[in-house]
């Protein structure tokens, strides 16, 4: 993909990601790989106006910046994601309310809905996070992310993650719904666990079959 | 309902779906019946959007089986179930709706309903026992939960919403939504005291009160 034609569908998605209130307009963060390249979020620049001169691109190897500037405060921790974990081509840190909820709790998220098993994981972690980034929380979120599309940051929303901007928003949109779910049943008594040996297969089910279905089944 | 016009109901019913905000991307699925012994279904996995009216699958209610290359929901055993054991119901919407979802999560019934809810919903909407999704367990749970409603909740997945037509099971679908929102709110209401108005934001502080107090 040319690097223009990346940019500007990096805004759109961006902008989605703003109007569904996954990201303000002061916190929170997007970014995309493109080859070694990674586009992202200028910090406290609102998506609503971003332009494409507006977006940093960073080298993920060396992380040289060679456009943009005021690169956000979580940059190397979308960088040190990409160099751990090859298949990512999308991260987003949302601040989305329920989540961020769920991550000033500090308590793992257990699935209680089928969907967030599979899309997300068996559970969803709590890693350290505060600004600045250190290389103790870049470790602790890398660790949180093993075999899950998602981490909780601990009072700073959670990372999520996805082959493209797509999947990383189907990501974002499922533990959404799980934290909203893990909230809400504490009022009814609590959520009911799903049994830990159904989530893993579910979440394997997914990556190796329905994840597929929307290509595959035509 | 002719074939044609049941995959054109249930292809129109997709983009209400989506617009509804009762399914998010691929996660839920709808039926119409054709016939005593069909009914046309949406695929599995793919993206309402994309979706053409001539996508929709017809399966046959006796053993599932199907035509074509394109593979039906795989809660297709779910749908065929219903129509078995409900003959006045002809459409289907599986739902993965926000508060409903919520609810099947705790494992509880919706009781105690405003008037304008049990009035569509019945007296009652149940939570189905849980099965893993796809299988038989959760098609049979389900079906014995919609008795004597129109609308039951599936533990730890979502719900599932029946009318004598598409409009009927849409209808079904929101009322359940605002009957699920005012039996959390509810139970919020009295866990935490008279005296605080039910928001978000109030719900959230509550509740890492909860949390920091254990």
């Amino acid at each position: 993909m040319k690097l223009d034609q990346a940019r500007a569908e990096f805004i759109s998605w961006a902008r989605t990601y703003y109007n569904e209130n996954f990201i303000s307009g002061s916190e929170g963060s997007i970014s995309c790989r493109i080859g070694d390249t990674m586009l992202i979020t200028p910090r406290r620049k609102s998506p609503a106006t971003l332009t494409p001169e507006d977006v940093i691109l960073i080298d993920i190897p060396g992380g040289s910046m060679s456009s943009g500037a005021n690169p956000p405060a979580d940059m190397s921790l979308h960088r040190a994601v990409y160099r751990k974990y090859k298949e990512t081509g999308a991260i987003v840190h949302t601040v989305e309310p329920n989540t961020m909820t769920s991550s000033m709790a500090g308590k793992t998220v257990y699935p209680l809905l089928d969907d967030l098993a599979q899309i997300v994981g068996p559970t969803t972690r709590v890693a350290r996070y505060s600004e600045p980034v250190d290389a103790g929380i870049r470790a602790s979120v890398v660790r949180g992310l093993k075999k899950r599309s998602a981490v909780l940051l601990s009072g700073g929303g959670a990372l999520c993650m996805g082959a493209n901007l797509d999947e990383a928003h189907a990501v974002c949109q499922v533990l959404m719904k799980g934290c909203k779910c893990f909230i809400e049943t504490e009022f009814l008594g609590g959520g009911i666990r799903i049994n830990p040996v159904e989530t893993r297969l579910m979440r394997l089910v997914y990556l190796i079959k329905y994840s597929k279905q929307n290509v595959k089944n035509r | 309902m002719t074939l044609d016009k049941a995959r054109e109901t249930v292809h129109r019913a997709c983009a209400e779906l989506v617009k509804a905000g009762l399914v998010a991307r691929t996660w839920g699925n709808i039926s119409a019946k054709v016939d005593d012994s069909t009914f046309v279904i949406t695929p599995s996995g793919r993206r309402y959007e994309e979706l053409t009216a001539a996508d929709m699958v017809l399966v046959k209610i006796s053993d599932l089986s199907y035509g074509g290359s394109v593979k039906p929901s795989s809660e297709k055993g779910l749908h065929a179930e219903i129509y078995r054991q409900y003959p006045e119901v002809n459409a289907i919407i599986h739902t993965h709706q926000m508060n409903a979802s919520t609810v099947a999560a705790a494992r509880k019934d919706i009781t105690g309903m405003d008037p304008r809810h049990s009035a569509i919903l019945g007296s009652i909407v149940r939570t189905a026992e849980y099965g893993l999704p796809g299988t038989g367990k959760l098609a049979r749970a389900t079906a014995f939960a919609l008795k004597g409603s129109k609308a039951a909740m599936m533990a730890n997945h979502g719900a599932v919403c029946a009318g004598r037509d598409m409009k009927e099971a849409f209808i079904v679908a929101g009322t359940l939504e605002d009957a699920a929102r005012s039996f959390i709110e509810k139970a919020f209401i009295r866990m935490s005291g008279s005296g605080i108005k039910v928001t978000e934001k109030a719900m959230h502080d509550y509740y890492l009160k909860l949390v920091a107090e254990r």
